[in-house]
């Protein structure tokens, strides 16, 4: 085994970078050319030439070469030969035969510097002049010339030693061979193929020129016999060995103008007989060094090759390893890999397809591309769809030259695309989507590419899976943290439920959704809150009776369910929208009581899986807890309502008792000062003698009897509340007695006071003294506005009689006076307090007040008709007692 | 010297009007605002009469002067009582208040006469002088009886 080491060799480190820049530089598919060059057609002494100088990118280039000569070697008879041999020795025998044959052909190529092109039977072509002008060993028309001939004499020198020396069966000893030399021609030299097969080729008339030459070789009888060789040349490599050794050292025989097929033209071609060849300038002979270092070459190159690749992946990986652990978003994962792919791969479009997991359907989920029109992320494929859907199904890389030439492409995605690479992802043979690459070049994926790609899913199928775990367990934690809120900025129930609805709508993205609550008096389930797409969904606060449909079944059964299609179940009740088929159902149970359930449902049948009711039943378990905090806050509510009520009502009925209290306590006081000023006035001032104490201690005495009378008044109606039955009719009979006598006593003033008795009988529930201080205090009234009219003569009508009114029985009591009335404008303050019509000075203002406050207290109520001059007169209506609590 | 003790809250009627009356016909009076000063004055000294303001709106028992009434009943029996108020009640209202609580008039502020109040008072402390003599005679007989043993 050779071990060559190129720097201690006296190659310089200088060399070695100039091979890592072209390595660097150069496509990984054209560095497979040059070691494919390298190791089969290139002369070692090419290579190490150019190596030296730094030159081995020339190898690379692919474009014509201005000047080369060919050399056609063909087997004289291997038709005739190959039958033969298969019935005397076999064919094993013609193998070993052209092995050596071409293998020494080769040698001897090489040592000329030959480029040894294709071998097709007993064909060989060599080139030479190759890598083309410029390079100092293959610099000329002259050199190649040189080189062909040589390489022409010598392998029929060693023709000649295989047929002498050799150990050959007969029958293969009989061979002879051809060759024929055309030069001075361009010639193109490259792969040539597609991407199935490339083909190292040659093209050129040369060539051409050169294989019709060798043709002639078969002609035995334009050929010259031994000692002339069957080598045909042309006229320029006549020209050429003459330029070399001169006419007299070459012996040549004119074959004349020999036609050449296709080209419609005739060219004199020459036999060449002995010629010396060490005339020629002499060829350096192929070192073991030379062949290790083009070995060292193609290993360094395909080492470098495979760190490339395997850092790309490593690069790749760790990219992707990056992604898995850091990106706590999918949405953000995946726009990371396309990226990384389309970086990676140099390609136009990528697609990432994530398959749902319900219905196999593959979404398209990141989408790089340059087309106008690009399928829109969250676009559908039902499974099985084109390449992608191959790939899934079968858990299978597909990596496609031409997508037009299989049947599995869809064709949706770009027109134009040819090449296209597909690779599932794959976690614990788990199918999440696929990623595809594409390029409108055909066959621009390579096998490499492939399994770049493959690595590369791996690791894309880990983080998609990292991504989704944690967007779950995030969309968890910000599920609890959005309930946690609504549970402690509110404890209103109705907040807290449309929070886990809403919560429960992102969790599993249904449409459909609905949340009841248990009466826990009557067993009916009500409609708390609902999520649905429906135009008429059914109302909050509407009920179900006990045990209706799944929703029943849940409750009664304090048990969960997941049912994949409702219309094959039998509790299915069908009321919740008919297109309904999926459903998940799970009770919320506080201290072992179903308090209500929730409910989610999807319009395709199986979309829940059990991972979605164990989300479903935590989120149960914390609406639970939501719902009967919230409950209980609510009863809090309610009671505390109801106390506010009735403490808003204890109150209003203390109102008037208050007001009776505190007219108390002011009476007190008030007769406490005034009896003091009575006092002095009585007892004190008129110690004191003289006539002008006497006039003001009755002033004073005056006065305070004035303002004590008024206050017993006032009094009266607010503190003695002794509720009983009076009868309306026979009060007011009273009181008008009552002044009768008393205007009789003085006959000041001449009123008449008519009183109609009542026709029925008038009970109403109310302290007798309240009810005749009204009509006293209206009586009053109607007196002084008698007395106001200046004429102290009139009419009092007073008048009482039931009437029915908003279903209840009235007393309604009418007080009509011919007094002097009172102006419309003032009608309705006479019942506002400190209204009065009295001269300033006089004690009053609240009489009216007063009757007003009573009557209402009584719950009544109190009107007045009156105009100026014309009289007025008073309305009072006060509820009848009803009979039953008459009996 | 005849003693008075007056419990009133009102300034004007404490000092001037009771007060003055008292003192003008030689009573020794001590004057208080409320129950609690007047439990300690009649706790510390010995009174005839005590006149007190009551307040009769609602419920008796709840005012101070009424409780002062029923407190004295039990605990000196020989102080006379005259209730003084601003309330006008009926003749046989007024009549059952004074047997109920044991005051010896019940006076309404507005018909304050003095003349009246005074032969009022005169009679309250000839009262209280007869009930003492009357205990301090079964008193003594109680002692003459335990000595002829």
């Amino acid at each position: 085994m050779n071990v060559y080491t190129p720097l201690t060799d006296g190659y310089q480190q200088m060399h070695m970078a100039s091979l890592d820049r072209l390595i660097d530089q150069t496509p990984t598919e054209d560095l497979v050319r040059l070691t494919t060059y390298l190791r089969r057609y290139i002369s070692p002494l090419v290579t190490r030439d150019l190596f030296t100088r730094m030159h081995l990118n020339k190898l690379l280039q692919q474009h014509e070469i201005s000047i080369v000569t060919a050399l056609i070697l063909d087997i004289r008879d291997f038709v005739q030969m190959t039958w033969s041999s298969e019935r005397v020795v076999g064919l094993n025998a013609v193998a070993n035969f052209l092995e050596t044959l071409f293998s020494i052909s080769i040698q001897i190529a090489f040592e000329n510097k030959g480029l040894v092109g294709e071998f097709a039977g007993d064909r060989l072509l060599i080139t030479f002049g190759f890598p083309g002008p410029g390079d100092a060993l293959c610099a000329d028309l002259t050199t190649s010339v040189l080189q062909a001939v040589r390489t022409a004499y010598n392998i029929h020198k060693m023709v000649e030693g295989i047929k002498r020396n050799w150990n050959l069966p007969q029958v293969l000893r009989q061979f002879d061979i051809g060759i024929g030399l055309c030069a001075g021609g361009p010639a193109w030299i490259g792969d040539i193929g597609s991407q199935w097969r490339r083909e190292f080729t040659i093209i050129s008339t040369v060539v051409n020129i050169a294989s019709r030459a060798e043709e002639l070789t078969k002609n035995e009888k334009m050929m010259v016999p031994a000692p002339a060789k069957k080598i045909v040349v042309d006229q320029i490599i006549i020209e050429e060995i003459i330029k070399q050794v001169g006419i007299d050292n070459l012996s040549k025989y004119d074959l004349g103008e020999v036609e050449v097929r296709g080209l419609n033209r005739s060219i004199p071609l020459f036999q060449l007989a002995e010629l010396d060849t060490s005339l020629f300038p002499s060829s350096p002979s192929i070192a073991p060094n030379d062949m290790a270092l083009s070995t060292w070459i193609c290993e360094y190159i395909e080492g470098a090759m495979e760190r490339q690749v395997s850092s790309k992946v490593h690069q790749l990986l760790s990219d992707v390893g990056r992604i898995v652990t850091s990106v706590p978003n999918q949405e953000i994962t995946l726009q990371q890999i396309m990226n990384k792919v389309i970086e990676m791969f140099a390609v136009e479009t990528a697609t990432l397809y994530l398959t749902d997991p319900n219905t196999d359907e593959l979404i398209f989920e990141c989408i790089l591309s340059d087309s106008a029109n690009p399928p829109k992320r969250g676009d559908r494929l039902p499974s099985g769809t084109g390449v992608v859907g191959w790939a899934v199904d079968n858990k299978k890389e597909v990596l496609i030259a031409d997508v037009h030439q299989d049947k599995r492409w869809y064709g949706k995605i770009g027109y134009d695309i040819r090449s296209m690479l597909c690779v599932p992802l794959l976690l614990h043979k788990r199918v999440l989507g696929a990623i595809q690459i594409m390029d409108k070049v055909p066959g621009k994926f390579s096998l490499n590419d492939l399994n770049l790609m493959v690595a590369f899913a791996g690791s894309a199928a880990m983080a998609i899976e990292n991504a989704r775990l944690y967007n779950y367990a995030s969309m968890s934690t910000q599920a609890q943290r959005d309930i946690a809120e609504a549970l402690t900025s509110s404890l209103d129930l109705t907040v807290v439920l449309d929070t886990i609805m809403e919560t429960l709508q992102k969790m599993l993205n249904v449409h459909t959704a609905t949340l009841y609550m248990v009466d826990q008096n009557t067993g009916e389930l009500i409609f708390e809150n609902i999520i649905s797409k429906s135009e008429n969904p059914p109302k909050r606060g509407a009920r179900l009776k006990t045990g209706t449909g799944i929703v029943g079944w849940v409750v009664e059964n304090q048990e969960e369910v997941l049912i994949s299609d409702v219309r094959e179940d039998e509790r299915w009740y069908g009321k919740i929208g008919s297109d309904v088929r999926s459903m998940l159902c799970v009770p919320l149970i506080v201290k072992e009581r179903v308090v209500g359930v929730i409910q989610a449902m999807d319009e395709s049948p199986g979309v829940f899986s059990e991972e979605d009711l164990n989300s479903l039943k935590w989120l149960a378990a914390s609406a639970a807890v939501a719902v009967d905090n919230a409950a209980q806050f609510q009863a809090l509510e309610e009671a505390k309502s109801e106390l506010e009520t009735a403490h808003r009502k204890f109150i209003a009925s203390e109102t008037m008792a208050g007001l009776g209290d505190i007219t108390g306590k002011l009476t007190h006081t008030l007769t406490t000062k005034i009896s003091a000023i009575q006092y002095f006035a009585q007892h004190m001032l008129p110690r004191q003698g003289g006539e002008s104490v006497q006039e003001t201690s009755q002033l004073i005495l005056e006065n305070a009897q004035m303002a004590l009378a008024e206050i017993m008044k006032m009094r009266e109606p607010l503190t003695e509340w002794n509720l009983q039955r009076v009868d309306v009719d026979q009060a007011l009979a009273e009181v008008a007695e009552d002044f009768r006598e008393g205007l009789e006593s003085t006959s000041i003033t001449e009123v008449n006071i008519i009183h109609k008795p009542a026709t029925h009988s008038l009970p109403i529930f109310s302290g007798k003294g309240q009810i005749k201080y009204i009509f006293r205090n209206l009586l009053d009234n109607a007196i002084r506005a008698i007395e106001e009219k200046g004429k102290p003569q009139g009419t009092i009508t007073i008048h009482a009689d039931r009437q029915q009114m908003d279903g209840i029985n009235w007393a309604i009591v009418q007080v009509e006076d011919s007094g002097i009335g009172i102006d419309v404008s003032d009608l309705k303050r006479v019942f506002e307090l400190n209204y009065t019509t009295r001269p300033e000075g006089t004690v009053g203002g609240y009489g009216l007040f007063w009757v007003r406050l009573t009557v209402e207290r009584l719950g009544g109520a109190i009107d007045l008709k009156s105009s100026l001059g014309k009289g007025a007169t008073f309305t009072v209506c006060l509820p009848l007692m009803s009979d039953e609590v008459e009996s | 010297m005849d003693r008075i003790l007056v419990v009133e809250d009102d300034r004007v009627w404490r000092q001037i009007i009771l007060g003055g009356e008292l003192e003008r016909a030689g009573y020794s009076v001590d004057t208080v605002t409320n129950l609690a000063e007047a439990i300690e004055k009649l706790e510390s000294g010995s009174y005839h009469v005590v006149l007190t303001d009551i307040s009769l709106d609602l419920e008796p028992e709840n005012y101070d002067g009424v409780k002062l009434l029923q407190w004295i009943r039990e605990k000196y029996p020989t102080i006379k009582t005259l209730a003084i108020s601003s309330r006008p009640v009926l003749g046989f209202k007024k009549e059952f208040f004074k047997k109920r609580y044991g005051a010896l008039e019940y006076i309404e502020r507005k018909d304050f006469e003095p003349r009246q109040f005074l032969e009022l008072v005169a009679k309250a402390v000839r009262f209280s002088k007869e009930a003492s003599q009357r205990i301090e005679g079964n008193d003594a007989r109680n002692k003459d009886s335990y000595s002829r043993r």
